[in-house]
Formats: structure tokens, C-alpha cells, sequence
């Protein structure tokens, strides 16, 4: 960073627009600001900070607008004082300026808004462009060019206690070395937490990669193999299937085909069963015809035998004088005499002797066998009646039975004929088992019925399989894409962390390496100016220490100007060595800076004046010396050909001063 | 820095393609340092960008 110009523009004692101009050569780099006290000097050095920071340090900080301008303000009239800085950092040029606009009340006060900042940048196209919008933004920006912690190291204000600050600077030392790229680029890169953080480069391309991925698009390729595993061994099975089917339905038309050929035979043997069936029957008819043929002619046979002598015996007896005298048939004299002596009738009648009931009882004995046979004659008679008469119910049961006895030989021989016959054709025919046949049929169809149950049920396996196939494949892909750009963000990643190590193994290296030239850097300027020897230090976070055998020494007046000046100017220097030193694009370290001093001599020496001045005219292309003209005599001994500018602040009044190049 | 490509388990970092990324990637820190147009996240996203690019970038 080189400063080019400051224009104050009714800011504090500068009333209207008044500027100074910083550019210069290199073998020229100093710029001087003459002035007694209360000129001026140290309110253009603090401007720089009000300016780039907002911060006023001023005494009566609040005092921003010109008072001569204020005290021709009328109630309601705005005026505004600002600051503008040009400068140059990196090549490129900014400007930045801060803006603070009062308004007068109507009682008489003055009334200030917050004050404003506003920073450009002039891209490579010429085109001006803003370098933020929120104050942050702003901030950050301006960091950037000269950092806030150190800014009283290049504005040094002398009438002020000057102490070196003892808080760590290296944030800021870091970032004037150029080191805040790869600082920035290591955060951006990992973040600065010791896990990766998850907002960072490396962060974004680790969450991007999902593992459960690869084990998904696993587990739906091993869902596929399986499922195509399954199907071949389904789809092998219905093949199977479809062949037995086919055998099956060959073996049904055959069977079929021998079954219709084999139909006459079939109704001939059927015929002969029939035969066979009848001719039983028949068998059996007979022989039930002949055992009544023969139970009748063993029961009523005799009366066939007795009928031809009855004849003979009729006309015995009729020639026999038979009185019949009423007998009764069937009643013998004994059973009339058991009434008697039982002295009751069969009807009820009580026979007691003498009776006329027992008398007429009693004389039954005497027309009663056996002293009566007539009765017994003409029961002989009906007995023969009777038998004649069995006799003709006999020959026609007996003429019947032979008749179906006749009928049952007559139609066994008939069959027996009919069967013989059957038997001659079957035998002519090729006889096949047709049971058996049909036994196979049904089996078959069974069978049949069950492999087609099958197949359906394969067939069903399949498209589900299918859609499994279908479905595993379509997930696997998604899967596998996804797996895909698991790979290669983890290729981003590796390649994100091969440049992490990259930049943070160069700024640890680069970090030491500008520490220790920083060091030998400064203790070279503090032993040309102090003109002896002494250790000096600068630790971890920068700070300085000046050390006599080791130990700290506590520092006072002349030695801690030397201290401060050794320190500025070592860094100065080094940012505007390691910046000349720059090789290639990665190269980005160091850059120029100023040195703007205000009444820095005021602690010291007249020997150290010089020494001081001199020293720090050969560490930076840029000094800017704001000197009383007491001191000014001293300084330019050592400076005087590399005097560039020399500005006069000429005070008109307590309330306005003007600055003049001389 | 080695000329060497360098090989991980899984990938092969080519270290051309890796300069090109470093070099675009610190050139725009320091570019966005000077100017702070981008914001962090913005940044990120940027490197990210170029890290895409260069590494599907064929030579």
C-alpha cells in the first residue's frame, strides 16, 4: 500500500477542499509536513484512521466539521466534512473516503449523523467498483490493505505514549506479510476448527458423499442376482413343466386314440359280461325251480298216488248203511263224557245230573265214536274229497314248476350259446386292458391338471420376479449414479485436501521464515540506530523484545522510540522485500507500506534524529515525516536528497488552517 | 510439491490439474482480500467450482 492523496473537505481545521499528495519516485520517497504544534500535524495522521476506520482520536473527537463552518451554519442548513484517501495496494488503485453530515437545530446545536464510508476499487477494465456494502464488508476490506492492529505502527503519532502493544499482533503482522491469502484460503479450504468444518471446501464434498449409497446400490444389485437366480430356476421349471404338459397331453391322446379303437371290442366284452351276469342269474333261477319242484312233489305227491284207489273205496263205503245219527265230526265219546264229569258245557251251560242239560249232554255218547263209526266214514269221505281235489292244485303247481324249470334250461342254453359266440369274436379281436387304460387316463389328467396349476403359478413367479429384476435394476442405477458422484466428490475431495496441505505446509513454513528475517531485520535497524549491540526478540505473536544475556529489558524514552521505530521499519521493509521477491502466481506474499510519522522525534536525541530518519528512509518507498521546524533542521541532514514533497501548515486562526506546498 | 502424480487407495491426483486448481484458488483469495466481494460461503462455493472444473478438465 502507497498512499497517492488526502483531500479534507471542511474537516476539523481544513476548512473547504484541501489536499496533499503523497505520489513520489523511488529515490525520492520523502514527504515532509512542517508545522508547529497545534498546526495540525497530528490531527492529518489521525484523519487516516477516522477515515479508514472511523474512529476519531482526535481531542474533541466530536469535533469533525470545521468551526468556521459551523458557526455560519443557520437552523435547518446540513453541511457535510469528510475525509478522502487515495492509495495503491497490489496494483490496484482505491479510494476511500468517510462522510460525516451534521444539521443545524433550530435551538442553536449542532447535530451529527453517524458518519459514512465508502470504498472503490478500479478493476482492470478501468470500471469502479464498490468493495462492499455492510460496514463489515467495508471493514474486512480495508483490513485487508492495512490492518486496524496496526495501523498506529504506520501512523505513528509521537506526542502520544507510543508503547509497542503487548496484545498479539500476528494476525495482523500475518496478514501485511501476504500470509492472510493462505490463511484465507487454508479456512476456506478446511475451516480452522481441528474436525473439518462442515461449511468449508473439504466439508461440502465430504457430506456430498454418501456411503449408505454403495451398500444401498449393493444390496438392490444383490436383490437383482438373486432374483435372476430365482427366475432361472422358475422360468428352467416351467420349461420342465410345459415338457411334461406335453407328454402328458401325448400320452392322454394316445390313450385316448387306443381307448376309441378299441371300442367294438369294448361293447363285445361288455356285451359277454352281461352274458356272464344273466347266465348267473338264470343259473340260479333253476336251481330255486328244481328245489320247489322237488319240495312240492315230496309234500303233495300222494295225493297224485291216492286219487286212482279212491274209487274203489267210495263204493265200499256207500254200500255201507251209515246213520248218521248228527255226530259231531271231530268229537269222540271220551271228550263228551269229560264235560259230564266237569259238570260245565263248552258253552257255559252247568250240567249237573238229572239235568235236562246233562241228559241231552249224555246222549251224544252213544251217536259218537267209537260207539258210532259214521262219523269217522264221513270224515274218510271228506279227506278223499280233499285229496282229489290237492291232487289237480298239484299237477298244475307241478306243470308250472317244470315249466320254469324248463324256461331256466331253455334260457341258460341260449346264453350259453350267445357267450360261446362272444367268446369266438373276442377271441378273433386284440384284447386290450381298457381299465387300466382308463385308470392311466385319469391319472394323467390329474397329473396334468396339476402341472398346468403349476405353470400358472410359475408363470405368476416370473412377472413378479420380473418387476423385482425391474425394479432392483432401476434402484441400483439410481444407486450406482449416485455412488457415481459419491466418487467423485471424494476425487474433489482429495484434491481439496491435497491443496489444503499444500497451502497450510506453505504458510507454516513461509510464517517461520518471515519471522526470522523479520527478526534479523529489526535487530539490524535497532543496532544501526541505537549504535550498540543488543539482542532483540520477536516472538510467536510478534511482539518485540530487546534482551540484554537473555533477559527482558524494561525499556524507557529513547530506547523505546528505537524499539518502535526498529520494529515499524523492520516490517515495513520486509513486506517490501518478500513483495520484490515474489515469483510466480502463487507468490503473493509482502507489499509495500508507508511510514507517516508525526512528531517522532519529540523523545529523541539530536544523534538519534538523524540516525532514525535516515535509517527509516532506506526501509520504505514511502515517508512521510510531519515535523516542527525545530526538528526538521536535523532531519534533513540525513534525508535531504530524498525529499520529494514539503508541505507548510499555516495556521490562519485558532479555527482554520491551510495547508500549502512549499 | 512433487512433479510426481500422487496416488491415494482410490484416486490419482494429477498434479498439473492440481497446480492450475491452487494457482486459480489463491489468486482469487487474494484478489477477494483486496476487493471483498465475495462473502465466505460465496468463496467456498467458488473454490468448489474450480476444484469441479479443473478436475474434469482432460489435458
Amino acid at each position: 500500500m502507497l498512499l497517492k492523496s488526502i483531500e479534507f473537505n471542511d474537516f476539523r481545521p481544513f476548512k473547504g477542499k484541501q489536499r496533499i499528495n503523497f505520489e513520489c519516485s523511488d529515490d525520492k520517497n520523502v514527504i515532509v509536513i512542517l508545522g508547529n504544534n497545534t498546526h495540525g500535524k497530528s490531527t492529518i495522521i489521525l484523519s487516516f484512521l477516522w477515515c479508514f476506520y472511523g474512529e476519531s482520536k482526535f481531542e474533541r473527537p466530536l469535533d469533525i466539521l470545521n468551526q468556521t463552518v459551523e458557526e455560519h451554519m443557520k437552523p435547518g442548513d446540513r453541511k457535510t466534512a469528510s475525509v478522502k484517501v487515495e492509495l495503491e495496494h497490489e496494483g490496484i488503485d482505491y479510494i476511500i473516503s468517510r462522510y460525516q453530515s451534521f444539521a443545524m437545530t433550530y435551538n442553536g446545536t449542532l447535530s451529527p449523523n453517524e458518519s459514512v464510508m465508502k470504498m472503490t476499487y478500479t478493476d482492470e477494465n478501468g470500471e469502479t467498483k464498490p468493495c462492499g456494502s455492510t460496514k463489515k464488508e467495508l471493514f474486512d476490506a480495508m483490513n485487508a490493505i492495512i490492518p486496524k492492529d496496526l495501523m498506529p505502527y504506520f501512523f505513528f503519532e509521537g506526542e502520544k505514549d507510543n508503547n509497542i502493544s503487548t496484545k498479539s499482533i500476528g494476525k495482523a503482522v500475518r496478514s501485511l506479510l501476504g500470509l492472510d491469502t493462505l490463511s484465507k484460503a487454508r479456512t476456506h479450504l478446511r475451516g480452522d476448527t481441528q474436525k473439518v468444518s462442515t461449511k468449508s471446501v473439504m466439508g461440502v464434498f465430504e457430506s456430498l458423499q454418501n456411503e449408505t449409497d454403495n451398500i444401498k446400490a449393493s444390496a438392490e444389485y444383490q436383490k437383482k442376482v438373486d432374483a435372476e437366480n430365482k427366475l432361472k430356476l422358475v422360468s428352467d421349471r416351467k420349461e420342465e413343466i410345459e415338457t411334461q404338459i406335453e407328454n402328458y397331453e401325448k400320452k392322454i391322446d394316445e390313450i385316448n386314440e387306443i381307448l376309441r379303437n378299441n371300442a367294438p371290442t369294448r361293447e363285445l366284452q361288455k356285451r359277454r359280461d352281461s352274458i356272464d351276469k344273466d347266465l348267473k342269474e338264470e343259473r340260479r333261477e333253476l336251481d330255486n325251480a328244481i328245489a320247489r319242484y322237488i319240495k312240492n312233489f315230496n309234500n303233495n305227491s300222494i295225493a297224485l298216488f291216492s286219487v286212482p284207489l279212491f274209487g274203489k273205496v267210495k263204493s265200499m263205503l256207500s254200500q255201507m248203511d251209515l246213520d248218521d245219527k248228527s255226530g259231531i265230526k271231530g268229537i269222540e265219546g271220551p271228550a263228551i263224557k269229560e264235560l259230564l264229569r266237569r259238570g260245565e258245557c263248552l258253552c257255559g251251560t252247568e250240567l249237573k245230573e238229572g239235568t235236562i242239560a246233562y241228559r241231552t249232554i249224555e246222549k251224544y255218547i252213544n251217536i259218537l265214536p267209537p260207539v258210532n263209526i259214521s262219523t269217522s266214514i264221513r270224515e274218510m269221505f271228506d279227506l278223499m274229497s280233499q285229496l282229489e281235489k290237492n291232487c289237480v292244485d298239484y299237477i298244475n303247481s307241478f306243470r308250472n314248476d317244470y315249466r320254469d324249470i324248463q324256461y331256466c334250461i331253455n334260457k341258460i342254453n341260449d346264453l350259453e350259446r350267445e357267450e360261446a359266440s362272444l367268446l369266438f369274436e373276442l377271441s378273433k379281436a386284440n384284447i386290450i386292458n381298457a381299465d387300466q387304460y382308463e385308470d392311466d387316463l385319469r391319472i394323467y389328467k390329474k397329473r396334468l391338471s396339476d402341472l398346468r396349476d403349476e405353470k400358472d403359478n410359475c408363470i405368476s413367479d416370473i412377472t413378479t420376479l420380473n418387476n423385482t429384476i425391474d425394479t432392483a435394476t432401476n434402484n441400483y442405477n439410481m444407486y450406482k449414479s449416485k455412488s457415481e458422484k459419491n466418487k467423485e466428490n471424494q476425487l474433489y475431495y482429495e484434491y481439496a485436501e491435497a491443496i489444503y496441505n499444500w497451502v497450510n505446509d506453505s504458510y507454516n513454513k513461509k510464517e517461520v521464515t518471515l519471522r526470522t528475517r523479520l527478526n534479523n531485520i529489526v535487530t539490524e535497524l535497532f543496532n544501526n540506530i541505537y549504535s550498540g549491540k543488543r539482542e532483540v526478540e520477536i516472538d510467536s505473536n510478534y511482539n518485540i523484545w530487546v534482551k540484554v544475556n537473555g533477559k527482558p529489558l524494561a525499556l524507557t524514552g529513547g530506547l523505546k522510540i528505537i524499539q518502535y521505530f526498529s520494529f515499524v521499519g523492520g516490517l515495513v521493509k520486509l513486506a517490501g522485500e518478500v513483495m520484490n521477491e515474489r515469483n510466480g502466481e502463487t507468490e503473493i506474499y509482502g507489499e509495500e507500506y508507508p511510514l507517516v510519522l508525526d512528531a517522532a522525534f519529540s523523545h529523541a536525541d539530536e544523534n538519534h534524529v538523524e540516525t532514525i530518519s535516515k535509517e527509516l528512509s532506506t526501509v520504505t518507498n514511502q515517508l512521510v515525516f510531519a515535523v516542527m521546524k525545530k526538528d526538521w533542521n536535523y532531519v534533513e541532514d540525513g534525508i535531504k536528497d530524498k525529499i520529494c514533497r514539503v508541505y507548510n501548515l499555516n495556521k490562519v486562526n485558532e479555527k482554520e488552517i491551510i495547508i500549502e506546498e512549499v | 510439491m512433487s512433479n510426481t502424480n500422487q496416488t491415494n487407495e482410490k484416486f490419482e491426483i494429477d498434479t498439473i490439474k492440481l497446480n492450475r486448481m491452487m494457482m486459480r484458488i489463491l489468486r482469487i483469495e487474494r484478489n477477494n482480500i483486496l476487493t471483498n466481494t465475495l462473502s465466505d460461503t460465496q468463496m467456498i462455493d467458488l473454490i468448489r467450482q474450480i476444484i469441479i472444473e479443473e478436475a474434469k478438465k482432460c489435458y
